[in-house]
Order: C-alpha cells, then sequence, then structure tokens
C-alpha cells in the first residue's frame, strides 16, 4: 500500500508530470539531431538542475532519457544517421523503408514498438529488479569480456561483404579505444607525444564523425536525386500490425531488459542484439532484413527501449550504472546526497518508485510526442540535400565541440568523418568500428582482471569452459561466426535450393 | 546454382592493402609498448592483440578477394590509379571537404562562430546547389538562427 503511494507521487504532482513531459519532447527532438545524445543531454542537465529539488532533476532526466533514445530512430529512419548508439540497428531498416516513401509507417512503428519496450522494461524493473540484479551479479570477469566479444561478433557480421570486413573494422574500434593514458597503469598508449591524446578517443567523436560528416560526404555523391516522397498520412499502426508483432515484441523486450541490466551492455548492445535475433529467427518477413523489413524495426526499438528500465536495475539496486546514461544519473543522485546501492530500496523507497512511475509517465508522453511531430519531421528529407548536408555538416561541428569544449575535437571528428567515408565507400561498416571505441573499456578491463584472477591466458581459457554461463556465451559467438562465413551460407543455400525443389516435385 | 559475380569498386581491394599498412604500423607500436613490460596483462597486450587481428583480417580479405574483377580491371596502372581517384573522391567531395576544413581552420584561428558559419553555409549551399543564390541567403539565416535558439539559448551549449 506503500509502494502504490509512492508510485502516484508523479501522477498526482503537476509539476512533476509537466516536467516529464517537456524532458520527453525536448528529448524527442534531441535525439533525433544527430551528435545529440542522451548522455550528454542529461549530461548538460545534471548541471542545469543542481540546485533543483531532487524529485524536480530526477524527472526532466527521465523524460529526456526515454525522449532521446526513442529519438534517435528519427533520424536513424529519415537520414540514415542513427540519433544515438542505440538507434544503429534501426536504421538497417528503418532508412530503406524511407527511400521507399515509407517514413511514416517506420516511424509509427517505431513509436508504438518503443512504447511497448519501454512499458515492459518499467515492468522488468518494477518486479525483476532483485532477481535480475542478483543473476548480473554472478557474471565473471571472463563471462563480460565473452559479452563484449559477442556483441562485437553481431555487430560486425551485420550488412556487410563478409565478416572479416566487419570483424577489421571492430578490431580497429578496439584499437581506437586502447589510445590514451591506460587506466590501470597510467601508462600513455600511442600518444606519440601529443598531449591532447592523453584522454583518449571520445566515442561521441568517433561516432558524430563516422555516422555524421561521412554520411553527409556520401550523400553528395548523390546530392542531384530527388528526395522521396514520405508517405506519412498513416502514421498510427493497426492493432493487427502491433498484435502480429506481439512474439517479437515480447522477445525483444525481454532480451532487452537483461542486456540493459548487465553493467556496461546498454541499449545499443540491447538492439544489435535482438535486430540479430530476429533476422535469425523470423522465416518469412514481409521484405529481406536490410531492405526495410518491419521486423528490423520492431526487434530493436523495443529492445533499446526496455534496456531503460532494466539499465536502472544494477543502478538502483548495486549502484552499478547498466549504460552511459544511469552513469551520469548515479553522478545525479550523488550530487542530490543519495546512495544509489543494495540499501536505497529500504532507505529511500519513494525515489525507487518515483523512478518507475515517472518511465511510466514518460512512456505515456511518448505516445503523444512520438505520433504528433512525425510530418513535420518528415518534411526534412523532402528539403533539397544541397541545403541539408552543411546543415548536418555544421551539427555535427556544434556535437563534436559541445562535449569538451576542445577545438581539437572538431578536426578529430572531421579525420573520422573522412576515414568513415572511405569505409562506406569501399563497403566496410562503420558501425563495428563504433562500439569497439565503445566497448575496449569493459572488453579490456576484464581481459586485464581475468588474466589475474585465473593467473595466465590459458588459466583465462580454461575458465570459459568450467562455467556453463562462461560457456554457454561463448559457444554462442562460435555459432555467430560459423553462421556468417561463406561456406555455411553456401551450404545452407543448397539446402534450401534442395528443400524448393522437392517442395515443387511433390 | 551460379553464384552472381561482384564486381569492385575502383580501389576497393587497394583498400585492404591500406589496412594491411595501417595494421602492421600499430602491430610495430604495440610490440615496442609490450616489450617493456612482457606480459599478458601488460598495458602493450590488447593492443598488439588487436593490431595483429587487423593484420590477419586484412590478409585474409586479399586473400577471398584476389580473384575479383574490378571495374577498372585490365587498364595500366596509371590509368586504374585516376580512374580510382576521381571515382573515390569526386569533386564536389573535394571542394566541400576543403569548405569544411577552411571553415574549421576559421573557427580554430578565433574568426568566431557566428561568422565562419554563415559564410560556409552560404557558400557550401550555393556550391552544392549551384542556383538560389539568394534563397540560400533565407535558408543560412534560418539555420544559424535554429543553432541560436536551440544550442545557444534553450540548451546553452558553448559553441565553438
Amino acid at each position: 500500500m506503500e509502494n502504490l503511494q509512492y508510485l502516484l507521487i508523479t501522477f498526482t504532482d503537476p509539476m512533476l508530470l509537466l516536467l516529464v513531459a517537456v524532458g520527453c519532447f525536448a528529448g524527442v527532438y534531441i535525439g533525433a539531431i544527430p551528435g545529440l545524445s542522451a548522455v550528454m543531454a542529461v549530461s548538460l542537465l545534471v548541471s542545469f538542475t543542481y540546485g533543483w529539488e531532487t524529485y524536480s532533476a530526477i524527472a526532466l532526466m527521465i523524460g529526456i532519457f526515454v525522449g532521446t533514445v526513442y529519438g534517435g530512430s528519427r533520424s536513424a529512419i529519415l537520414l540514415n544517421i542513427p540519433g544515438a548508439p542505440a538507434a544503429v540497428a534501426t536504421s538497417l531498416d528503418g532508412y530503406p523503408m524511407a527511400l521507399k516513401g515509407e517514413a511514416g509507417r517506420a516511424m509509427g512503428i517505431a513509436t508504438t514498438q518503443s512504447v511497448i519496450g519501454t512499458l515492459l522494461g518499467i515492468a522488468a524493473l518494477a518486479f525483476c529488479a532483485p532477481l535480475v540484479a542478483k543473476f548480473a551479479m554472478n557474471f565473471s570477469s571472463v563471462d563480460y569480456l565473452l559479452l563484449g566479444l559477442m556483441g562485437m561478433m553481431m555487430v560486425g557480421s551485420l550488412n556487410c561483404k563478409s565478416i572479416f570486413r566487419g570483424l577489421l573494422t571492430a578490431a580497429l574500434g578496439v584499437l581506437l579505444g586502447t589510445v590514451g593514458m591506460d587506466t590501470m597503469t597510467a601508462v600513455p598508449r600511442f600518444t606519440f607525444g601529443i598531449s591532447y591524446l592523453n584522454a583518449g578517443v571520445d566515442y561521441v567523436v568517433a561516432m558524430i564523425g563516422f555516422f555524421g560528416v561521412s554520411e553527409a560526404l556520401i550523400q553528395i555523391r548523390s546530392k542531384d536525386v530527388k528526395a522521396v516522397k514520405q508517405k506519412v498520412d498513416k502514421i498510427i499502426p493497426s492493432w493487427d500490425t502491433i498484435l502480429k508483432y506481439v512474439p517479437l515484441t515480447v522477445r525483444s523486450s525481454v532480451v532487452g531488459a537483461v542486456v540493459g541490466a548487465l553493467p556496461g551492455a546498454g541499449g545499443d548492445i540491447a538492439a544489435l542484439l535482438t535486430y540479430d535475433q530476429a533476422k535469425r529467427t523470423v522465416k518469412n518477413p514481409e521484405v529481406p532484413f536490410g531492405e526495410g523489413a518491419v521486423e528490423g524495426i520492431v526487434a530493436p526499438e523495443v529492445a533499446n527501449n526496455a534496456a531503460i528500465g532494466g539499465a536502472f536495475i544494477p543502478m538502483l539496486t548495486l549502484g552499478i550504472p547498466g549504460d552511459a546514461v544511469t552513469a551520469v544519473m548515479l553522478g545525479a543522485l550523488t550530487i542530490h546526497g543519495l546512495k544509489p546501492g543494495p540499501n536505497l530500496m529500504n532507505t529511500t523507497p519513494d525515489l525507487f518508485y518515483l523512478i518507475v512511475s515517472c518511465l511510466v509517465v514518460a512512456s505515456i508522453c511518448l505516445v503523444f510526442f512520438g505520433l504528433t511531430g512525425v510530418k513535420i519531421f518528415t518534411k526534412i528529407v523532402e528539403l533539397p540535400k544541397g541545403i541539408l548536408l552543411p546543415l548536418i555538416i555544421i551539427l555535427s561541428v556544434v556535437g563534436s565541440y559541445a562535449i569538451n569544449k576542445n577545438l581539437y575535437d572538431i578536426f578529430w571528428m572531421l579525420g573520422f568523418g573522412v576515414l568513415g567515408y572511405f569505409m562506406k565507400h569501399f563497403e566496410y561498416p562503420v558501425a563495428p568500428c563504433v562500439l569497439g571505441i565503445i566497448l575496449t573499456s569493459l572488453l579490456e578491463e576484464n581481459y586485464r582482471r581475468g588474466i589475474v584472477l585465473k593467473e595466465g591466458v590459458l588459466g583465462l581459457a580454461g575458465s570459459i569452459f568450467t562455467s556453463p554461463l562462461s560457456l554457454i556465451l561463448f559457444l554462442l559467438i562460435v555459432f555467430m561466426f560459423a553462421t556468417q562465413t561463406k561456406p555455411y551460407k553456401r551450404w545452407k543455400g543448397k539446402r534450401n535450393e534442395a528443400k524448393q525443389k522437392k517442395k515443387a516435385g511433390v | 546454382m551460379e553464384e552472381k559475380k561482384e564486381t569492385f569498386k575502383s580501389g576497393e581491394k587497394g583498400f585492404a592493402v591500406f589496412w594491411l599498412l595501417i595494421g602492421a604500423f600499430f602491430f610495430y607500436q604495440s610490440w615496442l609498448m609490450y616489450r617493456e613490460s612482457p606480459s599478458a596483462e601488460s598495458h602493450g597486450a590488447v593492443p598488439l592483440f588487436v593490431s595483429g587481428l587487423i593484420v590477419v583480417f586484412s590478409i585474409i580479405i586479399l586473400v577471398i578477394d584476389r580473384n575479383k574483377v574490378s571495374e577498372n580491371h585490365g587498364r595500366s596502372v596509371g590509368a586504374m590509379l585516376k580512374d580510382t581517384l576521381e571515382k573515390t573522391l569526386p569533386k564536389d567531395i573535394v571542394i566541400t571537404l576543403l569548405m569544411i576544413l577552411f571553415y574549421c581552420i576559421g573557427l580554430l584561428e578565433g574568426l568566431g562562430f557566428y561568422i565562419a558559419t554563415p559564410v560556409f553555409l552560404w557558400a557550401a549551399m550555393s556550391y552544392l546547389m549551384r542556383k538560389d543564390y539568394l534563397k540560400n541567403l533565407l535558408w543560412t539565416a534560418l539555420c544559424v538562427g535554429f543553432i541560436f535558439a536551440v544550442f545557444s539559448t534553450l540548451f546553452k551549449v558553448v559553441l565553438p
């Protein structure tokens, strides 16, 4: 009964309702602007809301968080530039749909699935928090290492000419991630005496370059192609459409919430994981994956939003952030005198339920803001590329500067943009590279911790076969690699051909 | 079933050589680091491993792609290079890149965001559109106004 009272705090306080709504509205547009991420928006808010009352600060931050995660899908669908890492997978099928003039349908599906995902993630947060947090606590450093490698393997095998191209760019990402001062020994790596490099490569700068500037440069090649008129007359998907994808929605939300609960693995990994899962499990999509399959939007959008609720689980119950945004929120809560951890639910249960209720309000707001602004936003793609591309470049410049307020970041962003242009032109995927930079610390720290704990490489490798969880993760990696190789694809092709012949014969 | 013949872009095979050189350079640099503290948990171990992977993967790509036909197949080396350069870096890309570079240098040299940005926007729009020079002034004003309203005023983002 007491918990219900705490849950109603947000619903009975108009100011809190307004703050969540304003945050959500702003978040949708911030997330849609390439280069402006949830981390950046929430980080900025921490400094603005320093002197605010705790409830109000949390309400605004949660609104922004939910809005930005969803907003990233808009630019991913309309411009093929994911507004946030969590929207990388959405662009794989969302953009092809926009190219066919179905941006409205794609965004309608993205909105409804994001809302469903958020609500299911909240359910996971409210009911499964202690269980999932307990499960995540059992993960050893080897498991985290394998999880990171699995993420790279998945993104490396998505939509590219050969798996080796994806793996090469993933390895490049990890290499870039090692640039700077080593966090364990404070030894500079690949800095070549340049003090700027001591801080390492900022993944947001790399992301803006690889996804923003490189995309603008690639699009210059086709600047004279007339923009496809987008069909936005029927944005709200029918019940039949929603019901059709219920099994995939439920599957993806479970994966999203669980992955979100794992420290270091947020909406980006959840989205890619479920996209890959959908690609493997959906037998007969209306159109193939990568060419505008609805399932390719449903799975990542449900998962990245379900990961929001999941990400709060370890942050609130263990004091370990589930992703970069909850890491910033952890800092914000500490500023307000709170101590997230096992005792938080005992000492300040109101805070836990306030977060849950703010997330519910934010998802309700998402329905409204997500489905109403689509027509105006869609007009952006109908703008001539000669107008749009210079603006994307300026937004990329502003975004890359805003993170550290360092002019040299702009040049690095530009460098990544040019490299990304060549990579895209020669069909090398850029997403694994960005993911590699993001995951480097997770991979390296757990690898080195594992080496120390297991007393060497052999001990580390051997421990995989002594833990059922590690073994399952390892076998999944082997399976993923094997199913992306040419011999397997050739064998599968022959098997399908034989099946079809058999059917035709019958 | 006959496999569909893949045609490679001019320079695509050469790009794998670029990766090989990058991988080899960083492998050497990592080796120097690793030598300072030669153990599996040292600061040089992961860079050595991943740069080694880049070398291995680029060699695999080179081997897999060796028999694939390029767009510029059968031409002389000079003609191949010219074709690769023209197709990879067309004039529009080079000029836009130069404009971005001058814009960034302008910012670095203290020209000021609200001076450099409208100049870049108008120049880039006019070059890419090759028409509507006056209309582009309006677009430029709209874009700068949007940046001012959203970034400077609403989010208080410090502009370069």
